[in-house]
């Protein structure tokens, strides 16, 4: 019975006859043809992939570059700035824990000029049992930046006259009018007035071990358990669906084509450092868009295809923060960088062929994707920051759920999009 | 005399791109093509569209013809691929009808006899598409489930209760048309004569 149903089946798909096809088909057909010299354009997958990924990697290098001048201006006890008119020279440490409580910007400045006073700064941290000295070996003599540094690191319960910033309880620190900072410990800085350094030199000389300190001084902080941070981001995302369409985009005989697809999502989002360089940031999703645009033949003609699926949901992401200190335009700037998953949920879709419009109803209310990013934030001001990165999302289910007599393996679907972020932050400083 | 060319004059003709041997390989081929796309497709435009495509790719890729192979069968690879890749279209573009909206709408279809081919249409275009591809597929080109798996996506659990869901579908309506068969009262003008 079976082997005759399989026969009679064949039997009647070969025994049908021959049926000349419509016109209209040839006259497509030729009129292809005779375009392909102005062959339809074609935004290769790979070709715009790798377009993006050309000026990501352009962007972050010129940035790094940035970033790194600053970093070594800032490294500026190694680079003594010698003023020959006045036989004068500047040291200035520039150290910068954007995480380390409000108090961002700490520097050290000391004007130093010969013939006024003997003087020997030794700055060493304990905690990394590392010893960045600066043995000076010349004659100087400390302005009251360097009075106020020595007396506070000898003296930590007392208060810096010199200095506008005030000493906390047993912290010390030195800093510009603007940038007031607090070390957890003055047993981490060492002032000493020691005679047997301070011998004269004609030459100034300052050991390679400086170049340490502007890291080495940074102290540890212990309110870091305690800062939250809220605000709205923003991110310009290049969209795909990963799906047969547009294998078949990228397969050399297909007529078929990619049009590049952008959207932009927005969210709220909050964030609570759990350890020093951690934190959880959760994201609100107000508005998403997955899509792609193909340019396919449909009713016998070549006809733009768009489709929508507009989402919201949320994202939790680890948030990891490099340790390096950078400046932009003397502002302090860290690098986050971010996984965690991203749970969203369909809130319709719209399928647009040529001058109809559909709503299709195959997808799955529930997407699943992994983000990874990196983000360079820079820091306005002590509460408020402003970030830019890029995002790999990659959606992990499959959003075909199919219909009653299609499975969803059908028509295997993922969402994937590479995006540039833009973010604002106010960072809440809540009661210890 | 071109319209006497022989294949190997015909790919040659058509990979210097000259019109007219493009036209003389359609012409040759295309008739016996559409069948098969109506066989994947049915009658409506979705056929053409499939055929139109392949012609398309046809030409374009005719210079990666190796010989290897009749040329008839090359053509038919491809038109078939373009009928599993339409497929796939269409399951996007098109409202999708269920099974039993299916089934209900084929309740009210007069099979006409075989022989002019018209009843074996009816029943294959009343076919839910999924269930048409695969057991195309598996049926007419003879491939295995593995294979379809390959070609179309799908797993091969799925092609599986696909192609029994097709077979269980064309069962029914062929005992349909046995019972009216049997019972002519129920309507005198149906006939059937299943070989």
């Amino acid at each position: 019975m079976q082997e005759d149903l399989y026969n009679w089946y064949k039997e009647g798909a070969e025994s049908l006859p021959n049926m000349e096809p419509p016109p209209m088909v040839w006259e497509n057909v030729t009129a292809v043809l005779d375009n392909k010299g102005a062959k339809k354009k074609r935004f290769g997958f790979w070709w715009w992939t790798a377009g993006a990924f050309v000026i990501v990697l352009l962007s972050s290098l010129f940035l790094r570059q940035q970033f790194t001048e600053r970093v070594h201006s800032n490294g500026a006890l190694a680079q003594a700035n010698q003023n020959p008119n006045n036989n004068e020279s500047t040291y200035s440490l520039t150290a910068t824990s954007p995480l380390d409580d409000a108090g961002i910007n700490e520097k050290v400045s000391a004007v130093v000029a010969p013939g006024l006073s003997e003087n020997a700064t030794n700055i060493t941290r304990k905690e990394e049992n590392a010893v960045a000295s600066s043995t000076l070996k010349h004659q100087a003599i400390a302005t009251p930046y360097v009075s106020a540094f020595a007396a506070n690191a000898n003296n930590p319960t007392q208060t810096s006259s010199a200095n506008p910033t005030t000493s906390n309880g047993s912290e010390t620190f030195l800093g510009l009018p603007t940038a007031t900072q607090t070390t957890e410990s003055s047993e981490n800085l060492h002032s000493i007035n020691a005679p047997d350094l301070s011998a004269t030199t004609t030459n100034q000389t300052i050991t390679t071990a400086l170049t340490e300190l502007p890291l080495s001084i940074v102290p540890k902080d212990k309110s870091i358990g305690s800062l939250w941070y809220f605000g709205i981001a923003s991110e310009f995302n290049n969209n795909y669906l990963f799906n047969h369409d547009l294998i078949d985009a990228l397969r050399k005989e297909s007529n078929n084509s990619l049009l590049p697809h952008f959207s932009t999502t927005w969210a709220f989002m909050g964030a609570k450092s759990f350890a020093p360089g951690k934190a959880i940031r959760v994201e609100m999703l107000i508005s998403k868009t997955e899509g792609q645009h193909y340019m396919t033949y449909s009713e016998g003609i070549l006809q733009k295809k768009t489709i929508h699926l507009n989402y919201s949901g949320a994202s939790i992401l680890y948030d990891k923060t490099s340790n390096k200190s950078m400046r932009l335009m003397g502002m302090p700037v860290r690098t986050h960088w971010q996984i965690g998953p991203q749970l969203c949920v369909l809130g319709g879709s719209t399928l647009a062929v040529g001058e109809n419009n559909y709503n299709p109803a195959e997808y799955r209310k529930l997407n699943l994707s992994l983000i990874g990013g990196l983000e360079e934030e820079l820091f306005l001001s002590n509460q408020f920051s402003v970030a830019g990165g890029i995002r790999l999302n990659a959606g992990m289910t499959n959003i075909f759920k199919g219909v009653d007599n299609i499975p969803a393996y059908f028509n295997r679907t993922h969402t994937g999009n590479l995006a540039l972020t833009l973010n604002l932050r106010y960072y809440l400083r809540m009661p210890k | 005399m071109a319209d006497e060319a022989t294949e190997r004059q015909l790919i040659e003709g058509c990979v210097r791109e000259e019109r007219h041997f493009q036209e003389l390989l359609y012409r040759r081929f295309s008739p016996k093509m559409f069948s098969v796309c109506i066989s994947y497709a049915g009658r409506g435009n979705d056929a053409a569209d499939i055929l139109q495509e392949a012609f398309i790719k046809i030409f374009k890729n005719i210079g990666e013809f190796r010989f290897d192979c009749p040329l008839e069968a090359w053509i038919r690879r491809i038109v078939v691929n373009t009928a599993i890749d339409t497929y796939r279209k269409s399951v996007r573009q098109l409202p999708t009808v269920s099974l039993d909206e299916t089934t209900d709408a084929a309740d009210d279809t007069v099979f006409a006899h075989p022989s002019d081919h018209r009843y074996f249409l009816e029943l294959i275009e009343s076919m839910p598409a999924g269930y048409r591809l695969v057991f195309n597929l598996y049926v007419i080109e003879g491939l295995n489930h593995r294979e379809i798996a390959e070609l179309t996506g799908i797993s091969e659990g799925t092609s599986k209760s696909q192609f029994a869901r097709a077979k269980k579908y064309l069962q029914q309506k062929l005992q349909q048309e046995l019972n009216l068969k049997e019972n002519p009262r129920n309507d005198a003008g149906r006939s059937l004569q299943l070989v």
